[in-house]
């Protein structure tokens, strides 16, 4: 049973690819959860399993994955049980995902309109449309005359507004965000990110938020997964982590946040460093 | 989109004049189907059909245009004719083949695997057999004539777009837009047909386009061999027809014929090329 309080919980998730020797075990036990209306960041370099762990919420990790093991709970029902059918109804109306490069996420061929249209044909049957669109990319900030406009006629910043207001397209109640700024330049990245946390206490939304980006986690998140190598290895409130990390790996990704005024960081010899790479990369 | 399109393909010169004689040969074509129609509704011989000895290999002049051949019948009618059967070819062999190659191109790209597998298999298959053979067979179960044609080239032509369509499914498959549909809970039905088929229309236009008047040209080959088209005027059999007496000096069918061919080749490969450019909306603004 799921915790009233969690709107969803993920107990000694396993994902793999591959078999026998060959075998990489992407995300590799790991069990967080999200409480309603609460943003979780999940961080972690490159290849950590962060995005593998977000796409697994609705089954949606590339068809060579397995689900080795584990449960994720939503609703009540197990999301790795379930049916295509069933998961398919879940994807779009009750978690959405916001993707890392917008310029890539949308189909060229169409409008922007008709992509949210998309979204509200398939999950709300009786509404008008053209009334939504217009609501939607007002709630993003953006005139509604852009629905009528191409993807390549938009920037990354315009197009990243238009992805979520797809996904908000179906009033989800979970929002998964994997890397939502880091194809953007740091300005757009800001209005993005006030975007998203007008939008969580506009909505109420829980939100799933990958990054490897620790400034955005102090901005956003309320609590903190820090992952390498398909394991959690540090989970806390926001504050208690970025201030007070436990584990040296938590240290070393904020060791390697630039800072405009080297002198405010803390020096790290080379020495040092190679030392903690040792320690934590072994060959 | 489509008035976008057309936006820009009227800025494009070679593009209209390639059009405009596509329109032409379309207008000939139904014209040379309302004529048929009409003498075989009223069950006549139309005049194209009728021989006069006695006007026989007559040059161009102000009353045949193009000439009259060995029987005295008037060039320029039965190519006219010829050019219903061309489009009869093109259309129904085109119909025939895309909706088969792009179902199956589609269905093994995206799902990949058993199906990916079988679908190779079959379309190996069709390959390894000449495509010549496979369109005699045909001819010999269904009888000479035009739907032995229309069958064989139909049946045999759909692999060449089968695979250029698997490979661009396999392409965009791979591509965010369709993680992202997927993620918003679309089926796999209606993210193939709906969501990866429009963006590579382009490539089933341009494959019409060559398909077109390559099939044209399997008729007009197949009917000069006399496999094909039988007791109407076909351009193969006027240029099969026309070769016996060419070093005598009686050029005027097979020039006429042969350009009437070379100009419909020549136009729908044009107008293909255009018709890609100004479609992709990625390509020019």
């Amino acid at each position: 049973m799921i915790d009233s309080k969690n709107i969803i919980e993920v107990k000694d998730l396993r994902v793999h690819f591959g078999h026998g020797d060959d075998r990489v075990r992407a995300v590799d036990g790991i069990s967080f959860s999200i409480a309603h209306g609460e943003t979780l960041a999940l961080v972690g370099e490159s290849g950590s399993g962060k995005s593998i762990s977000a796409l697994s919420l609705t089954k949606l990790a590339p068809r060579q994955a397995t689900y080795a093991g584990g449960q994720i709970l939503f609703n009540n029902s197990n999301m790795l049980k379930l049916s295509d059918r069933e998961l398919r109804k879940i994807r779009g109306s009750q978690i959405s995902y916001i993707f890392q490069e917008p310029m890539v996420s949308f189909n060229p061929v169409f409008t922007i309109g008709w992509q949210i249209e998309e979204a509200l044909k398939l999950h709300r049957k009786d509404l008008d449309r053209k009334a939504e669109i217009g609501r939607l990319l007002d709630l993003v900030h953006l005139p509604d005359r852009l629905a009528a406009a191409y993807p390549h006629q938009m920037s990354g910043g315009q197009l990243q507004r238009c992805m979520i207001a797809m996904a908000l397209a179906c009033s989800p109640e979970l929002l998964v965000a994997d890397e939502p700024t880091t194809a953007l330049d740091v300005t757009v990245q800001r209005e993005i990110l006030n975007l998203l946390k007008e939008l969580s206490e506009k909505v109420g939304l829980s939100t799933l938020m990958i990054t490897h980006n620790l400034g955005i986690v102090s901005d956003l998140a309320d609590r903190v997964c820090v992952m390498r190598k398909g394991r959690i290895v540090e989970e806390g409130a926001t504050r208690q982590v970025l201030d007070d990390p436990q584990h040296k790996y938590t240290k070393h990704l904020m060791a390697a946040v630039p800072r405009l005024k080297p002198s405010a960081a803390k020096k790290t010899s080379p020495e040092e460093i190679d030392d903690e790479m040792k320690r934590w990369m072994p060959r | 989109m489509w008035g976008d399109a057309w936006r820009r393909l009227r800025k494009n010169r070679v593009a209209m004049l390639c059009l405009a004689l596509v329109a032409l040969f379309t207008l000939m074509a139904v014209y040379g189907e309302l004529v048929y129609r009409y003498h075989d509704f009223k069950d006549i011989t139309p005049s194209y059909q009728k021989t006069h000895l006695d006007l026989a290999f007559q040059p161009p002049s102000s009353k045949h245009w193009m000439g009259t051949d060995g029987l005295g019948r008037d060039v320029m009618s039965r190519l006219v004719q010829g050019v219903t059967i061309a489009y009869k070819v093109g259309i129904i062999t085109s119909l025939i083949a895309i909706p088969i190659g792009v179902f199956f191109g589609c269905i093994a790209g995206f799902f990949g695997g058993k199906v990916d597998d079988f679908v190779v298999w079959l379309y190996s298959t069709f390959a390894s057999m000449p495509g010549l053979l496979f369109i005699l067979a045909i001819a010999m179960v269904v009888g000479k004539g035009l739907l032995g044609i229309y069958l064989g080239i139909g049946l045999t032509t759909w692999v060449g777009i089968c695979r250029l369509v698997r490979g661009e499914v396999i392409k965009h498959k791979s591509q965010t837009y369709v993680q992202a549909a997927q993620a918003l809970g679309l089926g796999s039905g209606r993210i193939i047909f709906k969501h990866i088929l429009p963006n590579i229309s382009h490539v089933i236009i341009v494959t019409f386009t060559l398909r077109f008047p390559a099939a044209v040209g399997t008729e007009v080959f197949l009917s000069f061999l006399g496999i094909g088209v039988q007791d109407q005027p076909s351009w193969g059999l006027m240029i099969n027809s026309a070769r016996m007496r060419l070093w005598q000096g009686m050029w005027w069918e097979m020039t006429f014929v042969t350009l009437a061919v070379f100009l419909l080749v020549l136009a729908f490969n044009l107008l293909g090329d255009a018709l890609r450019d100004a479609l992709d909306p990625r390509l020019n603004d």
